[in-house]
């Protein structure tokens, strides 16, 4: 995942400890976003051993979507639901312009490389929510892997049947996953970056998160400024709504240059 | 050349068509190209995708039509909002935003991809491009006829329902009916509350249906209907669509049918909010089915046409297009390969070609475009090699289906509706349960109450299912379900849903493969089951890089295309 959010704190109850919904629903949002974002890149990156490297990146991230979108489903109070649309919504992703096509490969790899690194301290954060949900799912989980930890490094390399793991198995591949995004990206990044660019690459990037996300956790101020402004305008239009009412002419042909020509 | 441009977008699916000196010949949805299902804002990709490969400029292009009036809309929703502006404030909230990314920026945003002079620029009422879309897929010699074209939507340019007389060149208007009273935003709603997404999970509701009953169809009938055809309706005190942004029913719909259902809950086909779910679809089905067939009787007989078309969202519904063509009177019944939104990109269009006194546009084909399956790509080196050539394929297909097999199939152009129709599918042998069941349940992780479709030829389709020969075309692109008659053989009931119909797909193109396929192996697989080549909640497939993401995700091995006989490399 290299798309950053921020992790508010995890939900404490008698039961044991939960991700809010609304940050698992996060999570499965930049995940699919990072997965559309390295597909894009995948189809116009136009050099066959990257693109082959984007594609498998992809696939983990597709992966990582399926399992926080089961986190998001397992929540005993949870109304949210998954909707791809909302990773545009939330700005997860921009699909007039994706990220590859935005920045040449450097800055893109060192996006990938930074924020795959802050990923996995934001995994390590939310593991004892993990670990309760997986507790909880235990008894539908069909199929326990024996040798869990001898198929890692095979199962990250290939994506079928995710689900006949059990979680605590996903989230612990989906750790390395992201270690090895984070260090593939970082090794890529040092071979066609200067250690002083790839030094301001990285504050600029850090420094954009850390605004992105000071802004998002500031909900009631936006909050308040959206129905501040938005009393004002419909004050201002109420007296107008009149003329938001256009009849349409019964009797003509409606084929008519004259009923194509307006907006209205 | 000379092009016609239609496009559609901002609220659902949106896209862009190309029709080429009158004929249609391409038809792009821009979620193929976002990989995003449902993408809805202006279609930049699929409109600078078909002017890269076509060479558009204005010099070439003689009209680029628009599928709704883009104020008009917005208007009208906020003028029924501000009648309760107190009431309606979080939804006015809505709209004001709304304003300032929707469709009136249309023009601003055409201008990132296209310089057009304005005069080409068309705006086409919204119902209108629905009916236009409809009209371009009726048969050649009954388009000749006068036409009664039925529009049933959720909302669009502030009308939710709309009938039209169309005769050559001419349209006319016979009804109209205005937001809130909608049978699109009513079987919504009821989507809604039942759990799914709303826009995206009403056929699982219409699936639901079958296996529940009734029960509160008088209820809806007394309480929340008035019907008085053709005009209907709705008690919006247990609605909040109206109202509130994030939420369809009201709080008095929860008072009367009890907590809103969690789709998970939804998966246990034992539970009790199962059954309530799917006796309220049940219910909801009904009803629409009701108003639907007591609108089309009235339009009959207020003008005397019996040939119909149906588009709008709700045309997407296939048990009840198959009630419509019921309907007594209707000499014929058409409904469009895509009749939602985003297939309304193809009436706008049609809208301009009808407007210098064309006829209208016949669509004959149900596949437009070129294969985006590009084996000269050097990446597609990297993650496909060749099982088979095009000269040994054809048996190999036959032993890998028949051993239960699960293929992908990847042919020519692209699919213009919702529905895999056998050229971006997933397939196997029919009377293969374990098979069948696979696909269903594992590889497309589809709840169990909703079967899996079957494609056959038109011999199979009238020996073992009650074929409505007024609607024939609609079976081409699965637009109707039909009903399993006695002689249909157990070893397919897993095509059938409870209710013994299937949304059948009847393959009449003698050149397809799967024709040949079905053809070659009659008496042995006379159907085969078909569904879209997609992960569950992906758009389908586009080119030869999506084809190995989605087989690597849904762990399929092989791949029949043009070209031959693929497997993914590991």
């Amino acid at each position: 995942m290299f798309k950053s959010i921020r992790v508010s704190d995890l939900d404490n109850s008698k039961d044991g400890t939960y991700l809010p919904s609304r940050q698992a629903l996060d999570f499965a949002l930049a995940e699919f976003s990072s997965a559309i974002e390295m597909l894009q890149a995948a189809k116009l990156v136009g050099n066959k051993s990257l693109a082959h490297g984007f594609v498998n990146h992809a696939l983990d991230e597709y992966r990582h979507t399926e399992f926080f979108k089961r986190l998001l489903s397992s929540g005993s109070k949870n109304e949210l639901r998954f909707d791809p649309r909302l990773a545009i919504t939330f700005g997860f992703v921009n699909p007039d312009k994706y990220l590859f096509e935005s920045n040449n490969l450097e800055r893109f790899t060192a996006f990938v490389a930074i924020n795959e690194a802050s990923a996995l301290r934001l995994f390590s954060k939310i593991k004892p929510a993990i670990d309760c949900v997986s507790d909880d799912l235990k008894n539908e989980i069909n199929t326990i892997i024996d040798e869990e930890t001898n198929h890692l490094r095979d199962f990250t390399k290939t994506s079928e049947q995710s689900t006949e793991y059990s979680d605590a198995f996903v989230y612990e591949m989906l750790l390395l996953d992201e270690a090895r995004h984070a260090s593939l990206s970082n090794g890529f990044l040092e071979k066609i970056a200067s250690p002083r660019r790839r030094k301001w690459l990285r504050i600029r990037y850090k420094v954009g998160n850390k605004l992105r996300h000071f802004w998002g956790s500031q909900r009631s101020v936006r909050s308040f400024v959206d129905k501040f402004i938005s009393t004002i305008v419909i004050g201002l239009i109420l007296p107008f709504r009149g003329v938001l009412r256009f009849p349409i002419n019964k009797k003509q042909n409606l084929i008519s240059m004259q009923n194509g020509k307006f907006l209205l | 050349m000379r092009y016609i441009l239609g496009i559609s977008g901002y609220f659902h699916d949106s896209s862009v068509c190309l029709l080429e000196n009158g004929q249609l010949i391409e038809f792009v949805k821009e979620e193929s190209l976002t990989r995003i299902k449902g993408t809805r804002g202006f279609p930049i990709r699929s409109l600078k995708f078909l002017i890269k490969k076509y060479n558009l400029t204005d010099k070439n292009i003689d009209y680029l039509a628009f599928y709704e009036k883009p104020l008009r809309g917005w208007a009208a929703n906020v003028h029924y909002s501000l009648a309760k502006p107190k009431q309606s404030f979080d939804l006015l909230r809505h709209q004001i935003k709304q304003f300032w990314t929707g469709p009136i920026h249309f023009i601003s945003e055409l201008k990132k991809a296209l310089h057009i002079s304005e005069h080409k620029l068309l705006f086409v009422p919204h119902h209108l491009s629905h009916a236009l879309s409809a009209l371009a897929f009726v048969p050649s010699e009954i388009q000749k006829k006068p036409l009664l074209n039925f529009v049933f939507d959720g909302v669009g340019d502030g009308n939710t329902t709309s009938i039209f007389k169309i005769q050559k060149n001419e349209a006319e208007l016979v009804f109209q009916q205005d937001y809130p009273h909608s049978l699109g935003l009513f079987y919504s709603a009821v989507t809604d509350y039942c759990g799914f997404l709303v826009n995206e999970g009403e056929y699982k509701l219409m699936a639901l249906a079958a296996f529940g009953s009734p029960l509160h169809y008088e209820f809806f009938r007394e309480n929340i209907f008035d019907i008085n055809a053709p005009s209907f309706k709705l008690d919006m005190s247990w609605f909040d669509y109206d109202k509130n942004p994030e939420r369809s029913y009201s709080q008095k719909w929860i008072e009367k049918f009890g907590p809103p259902i969690h789709e998970k809950e939804i998966n246990d086909m034992r539970s009790g909010s199962f059954q309530r779910a799917a006796d309220l679809a049940s219910s909801s089905q009904l009803i629409l089915e009701a108003i639907i067939n007591s609108i089309i009787t009235w339009g009959i007989k207020k003008t005397g046409i019996p040939d119909i078309t149906i588009s709008g969202g709700v045309a997407q519904n296939s048990l009840a297009m198959c009630s419509a063509a019921l309907v007594p009177n209707v000499s014929s019944l058409t409904v469009p390969p895509s009749p939602g939104d985003s297939g309304a990109a193809i009436g706008a269009a049609n809208f301009a070609r009808m407007l210098s006194g064309s006829a209208s546009i016949t669509c004959k084909e149900i596949f437009y475009g070129a294969s985006h399956f590009d084996t000269e790509n050097s990446v597609f080196q990297d993650l496909f090699s060749l099982d088979c050539d095009t000269k040994n394929m054809e048996g190999r297909l036959d032993k890998l289906v028949g051993s239960g097999k699960i293929i992908g199939c990847y042919f020519g152009g692209n699919e213009i509706g919702p529905r895999a129709l056998c050229n971006r599918s997933l397939i196997c042998a029919a009377n293969n349960r374990q098979s069948v069941e696979a696909l269903n349940l594992i590889v497309k992780k589809r709840e169990a109450f909703r079967p899996l479709a079957p494609v056959m030829l038109r011999s199979v389709a009238e020996k073992w299912f009650d074929i409505n020969q007024k609607a024939l075309g609609g079976y081409r692109w699965m637009a109707l379900t039909a009903v399993a008659n006695k002689n249909f053989p157990s070893e397919y009931e897993s095509i059938l849903h409870i209710d013994r119909t299937a949304r059948i797909q009847i393959l009449e193109d003698e050149e397809h493969l799967l024709y040949k396929f079905l053809l070659r192996n009659e008496g042995t697989i006379d159907m085969l089951v078909n569904t879209s080549f997609n992960v569950a909640g992906d758009p389908i497939v586009f080119d030869e890089i999506d084809c190995f993401v989605n087989m690597k995700r849904l762990g399929v091995d092989y791949i029949i295309t043009d070209t031959g006989l693929y497997c993914c490399k590991p």
